[in-house]
């Protein structure tokens, strides 16, 4: 989002006076808010005369010519030129600098000037992340931003890994997750609790305060990523946080607390529906009226209760975001510091999150040429989750098979145990999971890293940086004893610890060169280190003597294990920038890295890239149409990626150690060698187009892009003769191509009334071209099958409800008379293929109101929550097999109705003649939405008012987030549907929905103060 | 300037550092066989891969007793309601791990096969001992696998499993051998164990447990002159069944236990909790092995089987509770020699040569003495029930069943589904090397 537009304003004081001055005085103010700016830059253009702007924005300088002309600059604001002539007071309101050609742009180790970029590179600034209502991490708060990067929250699991992909997913086995690159450092994103068996892992992006970050910037094509090698080939998301400027020390003190509820929960029936539908099912069996009258109660007793355990596991959550910031310094020295507290209820019981985090950013000019700097971040983190997505045992879908007739409290207060009752589910009571399993994780974290540069030559810098990034994390779990759960009939407990400290150095050089007649380079040369090492163990105890005290050392019986893991990489980078006459660009970047990760035959890659840029519009043949086609630049860019995200230890054929039998110690064969194994490359085109239309007024961006990664990191299937199921190899080619509009638009200006506009949208297909065992079997419904995209649901063919007989009909596909899993087909995909966002912000003097639409959709979701609470009667073990879904009202009951709810039956899963459901499309479902997703109205009090206070500024704001999804997925959200649990799971298995906790709908309130 | 050559200087000799990780759990397989603590750890590791959950960790015995009828799948698992169907898709998820997890045991085996013999440091018996093992668990796995892919009940097919001898260094596929090569193959392993072993703690394979096991080889070619001598032999040697049947699943390392693989906490657990004790159980057993016991008035061996409150049937052969510290898996035990030895002379001489061993386990679990068979089918159905109270739940009825040529009627499946198909996931990636069993698709 581009701040609003303003015009250039200059409020220049016209002096008459006919004698030239020698010394100008004046005031520099902020066009924005009318505020001082102190720092402002004051040289004489073309000369080394100089000042900067006191507290009160105030400076004095001498200019002895008449001709003289002052330049003021200020980063993030237009820098103005004004000729002194005859003024001696001359005062200056600088404009924030939002016009796009001028906008400095984070790249991959520097900055580029917008006009100058010849790669496709997004960028957001702090106003989409700050104070996003209980948004715990900035990745979400992005969703929907910028083309190119599909993001999904797969759980309302506050804390939860966010699943980010730009364009598109490139890989099988290794992840398909961006690189995450924060001031510089690329930093550790992978979810280290080892409690991720069915609980949403953790996020450690959530580790950053939102509110901490100034911008970001996404490099998507091969040319803005290929600086980064072997990890750019999912793209490469560089943060940036807020650094201090000279001036008087600005405070600033933010709260913003939010309500959240669950969004949408689909409706089951109540205990007197269902228990007609069971009749009704008893009835089509042959077993008479009202047969289930004397077991689950008569349906038409007024007195029947019903119970929903949505009523009891869901909540209206609260949050609290509470950050204080303060920053300044003078020409010499800056700092921004800052401190944030955010706690997040879940919207389910039993879930909540919790952040204390402290940032440190300096930076130093020793002297002239030296300047040092330091960059702090300390954060602890507090997950409580819950057992939920893809778990028998999970919260949400022992709420939703629930028997209604039972009771989730017993009137002595106690938990009711559904075996008491008459479902086969639910296994366990959904409360009881959400208040008495424990789950916790906590984090410490310390993102720290030191730099120096120094000008060796005019033009020639080199930048040393040195960074740790160490995370320690403590896992803490229990189920309690007593429970259905039998994995824990006398208590379950893991406690587990992990440690990672990954140390960085990197070192560059960089030479600016000019030479006549207009041509620019920019070069650098670099080389960095990289070495992460991890260190884990878990213990685990059963027979627990009390259900309070969950340390393990009170466990009867205790096992235990640690271990290890490192990596490291070395890598050389160059890049190469070059301008002719700002009309002509081009660009070449090339890295070679080496991995530990890789054979030895392979260890290192090298990964190159070019792109080239024509600013048509700064042509002589262009000024006739310069005033509609304000900026016109064709840009084409072609490189080649890696990516290396693989476990650390997998080309080399070893034994494991841990293959002990009846108490001795012993070793078995585990990973077959392949040392050959090398990265897996993404080549990548990317063709775009930037337009400007009526002096920049609407801005378009459109990229054409064709992704090909071959020499998949795969676990190639190997035959089973081996004694080995997999081996880690390079083999397969999946592509992803696309395009991407991006557009801004002032819309409006009148007087103090803007509307500005953008939207974004991308299309993306993927497909994977070639894999080794074509049609492999992921999981139970999916497959993986070329000339088809990935993430490929695998399910029986359901062909509707026999219009004669009321019995649901599955394709036979092999035709052998049996219908089962061999009857499975390719169905669709899980990923979406076209996603993107529409924002309107409208403003009114201090007002202003945003309203942001996100949208995605072109993705198939399985359902398969509703093979639990849509069984149409089946009976498991004599038990009817859960609640129903209200959807199942609509059943076939005579000869001649047309409907896709089969007639209800009694019959279980292994009766041949049962309704029962299959793992079919009975259950798939189209996963486009549109949604409302963020609404923001704030107010900035006018400076009369707040000036009296002794305040810069004070903003309230009030927000509401999801607040109205359009699909027609019957599920709880169409965006739930993503299993986390692992990169590889991300990548293949995407689109599957078993009891995912929906989206949380909230409204926040909100006040920042200036001081 | 001078400083930063320093700096360089010393980056650049760091980047070898960086780059050379060593993994801390792992062993390079070139040096995981080289002198008597790695051998003595790798004839271990053989043990640990026969505990795959996938195989006698539980599911291969339980995959058998659900084909067979004797189990339901009640809960979740559709690879279970697909066992229970007798109708075993080719994409079955047992069907699948379960090759891998027994040609994981053959590689494990021939590994140590190829090392043990050229480490120095071990004398000529210490050899004999961990060949020995190694012969013996692998003459097994190559035995199992036969059972469940191939058609192990005719010596004349063509159909039987792939023979891979060496240890895995990189993928390679290997062909099915015959059926009678499949057997010679086994026999020879069995025979390198016995001829190499000898006798200690039923955890470990012994010269008694290789000779348990070729009886049994040699019983399901209908070669019953060498398993009646095999038997003999055993009995012999470990004497009378002790008086009481359920001893074994309460003792570890009791009288009758022949080979007996030792699970405690320390080892990956086994699955007989995972599947049978968790609550709903994925496998319960049927009303039919229930009726059948009851019906016998099996009081001894019923006692092993017990209806719960939610109408399910369970095997408490195993354990009762969800977390055990892992009951051990009885693999081969006496008794079994004592009907090998009853059906080897009663189908070699008449049925009624079978009466004396047959009784013995007979009376052993409290019933009285059978007194007449009065035909060669009569015994075929005495053997076949006797062994299915005996064994229920140890993974015998359902080979039992086929090769008596009775499972078409008792189970109502067609022939070709007497044994399991090779996985699907074999079948596509090894380009045409791997047959198909027949009449799978």
């Amino acid at each position: 989002m581009k701040r609003i537009a303003m015009l250039l304003s200059m409020c220049l004081c016209f002096a008459t006076y006919a004698i030239a001055q020698t010394t100008i005085t004046g005031k520099v103010t902020s066009f924005e808010d009318g505020e001082p700016l102190p720092g402002v830059s004051v040289v004489i253009k073309g000369t080394t005369t100089g000042t900067v702007t006191d507290i009160d924005g105030a400076y004095s300088i001498n200019a002895p010519e008449p001709e003289n002309i002052l330049v003021f600059s200020f980063v993030g604001m237009v820098t103005e030129e004004i000729t002194v002539g005859n003024q001696s007071v001359i005062d200056v309101q600088l404009v924030p600098d939002i016009t796009q050609l001028s906008e400095v742009v984070v790249v991959g180790y520097g900055t580029q000037k917008r006009k100058d970029i010849t790669s496709s590179i997004s960028t957001l600034e702090n106003d989409v992340i700050e104070n996003v209502p209980a948004n715990y991490s900035f990745d979400g708060a992005i969703q929907g931003r910028t083309s190119g990067l599909n993001i999904s929250t797969s759980s309302a699991t506050p804390g939860a890994a966010i699943n980010v992909n730009i364009r598109g997913v490139t890989s099988i086995n290794a992840s398909s997750q961006p690189l995450y690159v924060v001031d510089g450092i690329p930093i550790v994103t992978g979810n280290n609790s080892a409690l991720n068996a069915n609980i949403q892992p953790v996020n450690p992006l959530a580790d950053i305060n939102p509110n901490d970050i100034e911008s970001i910037s996404v490099l998507k094509d091969a040319s803005a990523a290929a600086i980064y090698g072997s990890r750019g080939a999912n793209g490469v998301i560089i943060i940036t946080t807020k650094r201090g400027s000279a001036g008087k020390t600005k405070f600033n003190i933010g709260y913003n607390t939010s309500v959240s509820k669950i969004a949408n929960t689909p409706d089951l029936m109540n205990s007197r529906q269902w228990i007609e539908f069971m009749n009704a099912a008893a009835e089509f069996d042959g077993l008479g009226s009202n047969y289930w009258n004397s077991t689950l109660g008569d349906p038409n007793d007024p007195n029947l209760p019903t119970y929903n355990a949505y009523d009891y596991i869901f909540r209206t959550a609260l949050a609290h975001n509470f950050d204080v910031s303060a920053q300044g310094g003078d020409e010499k020295t800056k700092f921004f510091v800052s401190g944030n507290y955010f706690n997040q209820e879940g919207i389910q019981v039993g879930q909540e999150f919790e952040r204390i985090s402290g940032r440190l950013n300096i930076d130093h000019s020793a002297t002239d040429k030296l300047g040092l700097g330091a960059n702090l971040l300390v954060s602890r983190t507090n997950h409580q989750r819950t057992i939920n997505e893809n778990d028998e045992y999970g919260v949400v879908v022992n709420a939703q098979a629930w028997d209604p007739t039972a009771p989730i409290i017993e009137d002595d207060g106690s938990y009711a145990n559904p075996f008491n009752y008459n479902g086969w589910w639910a296994l366990e009571n959904p409360l009881l999971i959400a208040e008495q399993y424990t789950n916790t994780s906590v984090t410490s974290r310390v993102l720290a890293s030191t730099f120096a540069t120094y000008e060796i030559l005019d033009g020639l810098t080199f930048k040393s940086t040195w960074s740790a990034d160490f995370n320690s994390l403590t896992d803490e779990a229990y189920i309690p004893s007593g429970t259905n759960n039998s994995n824990a009939s006398t208590g379950s407990g893991t406690y587990g610890t992990f440690e990672e400290l990954a140390w960085l150095s990197e070192n560059t050089l960089t030479y600016d060169l000019n030479l006549d007649g207009g041509h620019s380079f920019n070069f650098l040369a670099g080389y960095t280190l990289q070495e992460s090492r991890q260190d884990f163990s878990t213990v685990e105890g059963t027979g627990f003597p009390s259900n309070q005290i969950i340390k393990i050392s009170t466990a009867a019986n205790r096992t235990g294990t640690s271990g290890s893991t490192s990596f490291g990489f070395a890598s050389y980078i160059g890049r190469v920038n070059y301008s002719f006459n700002d009309k002509y660009l081009a660009n070449f970047t090339i890295r070679t890295d080496g991995s530990s990760r890789f054979g030895d035959n392979n260890q290192y890659g090298t990964f190159p890239s070019g792109s080239l840029g024509w600013r048509v519009s700064e042509e002589n043949f262009f000024s006739p149409l310069k005033e509609v086609v304000s900026n016109l630049k064709l840009r084409a860019s072609y490189g080649i990626t890696g990516n290396a995200a693989i476990g650390d230890f997998t080309w080399r054929g070893a034994y494991s150690l841990t293959s002990s039998y009846a108490g001795q110690g012993g070793t078995s064969p585990d990973i077959l060698e392949n040392p050959d194994l090398s990265w897996e490359k993404t080549a990548q085109l990317d063709l775009g187009i930037d337009l400007g239309l009526l002096d920049d007024r609407i801005s378009i961006t459109a990229d054409y892009f064709e992704k090909t990664t071959t020499d998949l990191l795969l676990q190639e299937d190997v035959p089973g003769t081996t004694g080995f199921r997999i081996i880690q190899s390079n083999f397969g080619e999946i592509q992803n191509k696309g395009f991407e509009l991006g557009i801004n638009a002032k819309v409006l200006k009148l007087g103090d009334f803007s509307w500005d506009a953008s939207v974004n949208y991308t299309h993306l297909e993927n497909e994977v071209v070639d894999v080794v065992n074509d049609g492999q079997i992921l999981s139970r419904n999916f497959v993986m099958r070329e000339g088809l995209a990935i993430s490929q649901l695998n399910l029986i063919k359901f062909l509707g409800v026999d219009p004669f007989t009321g019995d649901a009909v599955f394709e036979d596909l092999n035709g052998d008379g049996i219908i089962n899993l061999d009857d499975r087909q390719a169905v669709g995909s899980g990923l979406p293929t076209y996603y993107g966002g529409v924002s309107n912000t409208f403003r009114y003097k201090g007002l202003a109101l945003e309203v942001f639409f996100q949208f995605s959709g072109g993705n198939k979701i399985f359902n398969q929550s509703r093979h639990a609470y849509q069984n149409y009667g089946s009976l498991q073990s004599g038990l009817p097999y859960g609640n129903q879904s209200i959807e199942s009202l609509n059943y076939w009951r005579q000869p001649g109705d047309i409907t896709d709810i089969p007639r209800p039956s009694l019959a279980g899963p292994n009766d041949p003649d049962a309704q029962w459901q299959r793992f079919s499309t009975q259950y798939l479902e189209d996963g486009d939405y549109v949604r409302l997703k963020n609404i923001k109205l704030s107010y900035n009090l006018p400076s009369s008012i707040i000036s009296k206070a002794k305040l810069s500024s004070v903003q309230v704001f009030v927000q509401g987030r999801n607040l109205i999804t359009w699909t027609d997925y019957l599920g709880f959200d169409p965006e739930v549907s993503t299993n986390t649990a692992s990169t590889d799971d991300l990548n293949s298995l995407q689109g599957e929905d078993f009891g995912t906790l929906g989206q949380a709908r909230t409204y926040s309130f909100g006040i920042n103060i200036g001081l | 300037m001078k400083i930063k050559h320093i700096l360089f200087s010393a980056l650049l000799f760091s980047a070898c550092d960086v780059l050379d990780q060593q993994p801390e759990d792992l062993i390079p397989t070139s040096e995981a066989i080289i002198d008597k603590q790695s051998a003595t750890s790798a004839v271990n590791g053989i043990y640990h891969a026969l505990q795959d959950g996938d195989y006698y960790g539980g599911r291969y015995i339980l995959a058998t007793e659900m084909v067979a009828g004797n189990g339901t799948a009640s809960a979740f698992q559709a690879f279970w309601q697909e066992l229970a169907s007798g109708r075993v898709p080719v994409s079955n998820f047992h069907v699948e791990d379960s090759w891998i997890a027994l040609y994981n045991v053959v590689n494990a085996a021939n590994a140590v096969i190829e090392a043990v013999p050229n480490v120095g440091e071990l004398d000529e018996s210490e050899k004999n001992d961990m060949l020995g093992q190694a012969y013996f668990l692998r003459g097994l796995a190559f035995f199992d696998a036969l059972r469940q892919y191939g058609e192990f009940y005719n010596t004349g097919s063509e159909f039987g499993i792939p023979l891979k001898l060496q240890p895995s260094l990189a993928p390679s596929e290997t062909a099915r051998a015959t059926v009678a090569n499949s057997y010679v193959q086994i026999e020879s392993d069995l025979q390198e164990a016995i001829d190499r072993l000898g006798n200690g703690s039923p955890f470990f394979a012994s010269q008694t447990a290789a000779k348990a096991l070729k009886a049994r080889v040699h019983l399901y070619q209908n070669e019953f002159g060498l398993a009646e001598t095999l038997a003999s032999e055993v009995i012999d040697e470990l004497g009378a069944l002790p008086p009481d049947y359920n001893e074994i699943y309460t003792t570890e390392e009791s009288a009758e236990a022949i080979f007996e693989l030792e699970f405690i906490q320390q080892d990956d657990p086994n699955v007989w909790s995972i599947e049978m004790y968790n609550n709903p159980p994925e496998v319960s057993v049927t009303d039919g092995l229930i009726d059948f016991l009851s019906n016998r008035n099996e009081n001894e061996r019923g006692m092993l089987f017990e209806t719960l409150g939610n109408g399910l049937n369970r095997c408490i052969k195993y354990g009762t509770e969800a977390i055990e510290d892992g009951e051990n898996t009885i693999v081969i035990r006496l008794s079994e020699m004592y009907l090998i030895r009853a059906e080897a002379l009663g189908r070699s001489g008449v049925p009624n040569d079978a009466l004396p061993d047959l009784n013995a386990v007979r009376n052993r679990a409290g019933l009285t003495s059978l007194t007449n068979i009065a035909s060669d089918a009569e015994l075929i159905t005495t053997l076949l029930n006797e062994r299915r109270a005996e064994f229920a739940y140890e993974g015998h009825y359902w080979f039992d069943m086929v090769r008596y040529g009775r499972m078409e009627t008792i189970r109502g499946l067609e022939s070709f589904r007497r044994i399991f198909p090779i996985p699907r996931r074999e079948i596509n990636i090894s380009d045409g090397t791997l047959v198909q069993n027949p009449e799978y698709n």
